[in-house]
């Protein structure tokens, strides 16, 4: 490496700190722009991001800035990181989101479509703990409009 | 860690959603009032211009110069040509026929009928040398009326008191008077 690489200090929410080379970081825009605007000081502080997500985040991004990494490996290992428990996944999409990181909330988006695309109202609101606010009567209203899906 | 923290964000369900096939959609709307109105979001973003799979055609219009635009799933926005009197246009969920004529500089008896189809991209003209119709002479004044519609390949339109009619699948065309006192105002047609 050469001598100008600069490193950031990432500090997660639990106070556990990520050394990271700065090329590396800037994947994230909202380093990025921290960078840019030069508001680094010593430590960036990341309120919204957990450690055991950071590294998961770290993990993907130091594979994704490897140097000549072939296209099918990177297929690859983006398949395997996606195959978390579906705790780890939500995590991850809102470091993503916070971290402002397109490419990896467009991916991890894609996986959670994947996963409920297939399922039953029933079976989403089980699964994202969501209460059916509606009456019985509001709901065969709107069943009854959409039946063709139901098919 | 809640399971449901994801669906905090408006922005990211939004963002999924957004991905889901339309059945899909359409069968989580009924998950809760929150899910409904960010599927009626789904709905609004999908459906609006410009998105890729819109099918149609345009015309602008000054005096009677017009220019023709359509639009298809390959190319977004084509320049078809520019003539004056647009017909009117047939349409079916994957193509469409648009019927323009042109009436020769002298009023002669001839008059050149054209139809753009949209699957084979070009207009193609069909000379009819005919005893034409008073009514094939639309005002030159832009703000003349006309009206115009199409029923399985026959185009027809009317002027003053006349219904012209083409047949553009045996191609032919005849005029139909209509019956006395009769006064339409019509919207332009096109």
């Amino acid at each position: 490496m050469s001598s100008s690489t600069k490193f950031l200090t990432l500090k997660t929410c639990d106070d556990k700190k990520f050394v990271l080379d700065e090329a590396i970081a800037v994947r994230s825009q909202t380093i990025k722009n921290m960078v840019e605007d030069d508001c680094v000081s010593n430590v960036i502080p990341l309120p919204n991001v957990d450690s055991k997500t950071m590294t998961k985040v770290i993990e993907y991004w130091k594979k994704h800035s490897e140097e000549g990494i072939s296209k099918d490996m990177l297929m690859d290992f983006d398949k395997a990181f996606v195959k978390v428990h579906h705790s780890i996944l939500h995590a991850l999409i809102l470091a993503a989101n916070f971290l402002n990181d397109k490419e990896m909330l467009d991916m991890m988006c894609q996986e959670v479509v994947d996963r409920i695309k297939g399922k039953t109202p029933e079976e989403i609101r089980k699964e994202f703990d969501i209460k059916n606010d509606f009456t019985p009567e509001e709901e065969e209203e709107i069943r009854k409009e959409n039946a063709w899906a139901f098919e | 860690m809640k399971r449901c923290k994801l669906f905090v964000c408006e922005e990211i369900i939004i963002n999924i959603l957004n991905r889901l096939p339309l059945k899909s959609v359409a069968k989580f709307k009924c998950i809760s009032k929150n899910w409904r109105k960010y599927i009626a979001e789904i709905y609004r973003r999908r459906f609006q211009w410009p998105e890729p799979y819109l099918l149609g055609f345009f015309c602008l219009e000054k005096r009677c110069q017009s220019c023709f635009f359509y639009s298809s799933k390959e190319s977004p926005l084509v320049f078809i040509g520019e003539r004056v009197y647009i017909v009117a246009s047939s349409n079916d969920s994957v193509s469409f026929t648009i019927v323009r004529y042109v009436i020769s500089e002298h009023y002669q008896s001839s008059i050149t009928i054209e139809s753009f189809s949209s699957e084979i991209n070009v207009w193609t003209d069909y000379k009819l040398i005919v005893d034409v119709p008073h009514a094939l002479y639309p005002s030159l004044d832009e703000t003349s009326l006309s009206s115009a519609g199409v029923v399985d390949g026959v185009f027809f339109w009317l002027n003053y008191t006349l219904i012209t009619i083409y047949d553009s699948v045996n191609k032919c065309f005849w005029a139909m008077e209509l019956p006395e006192n009769l006064f339409f105002y019509y919207p332009r047609s096109c």
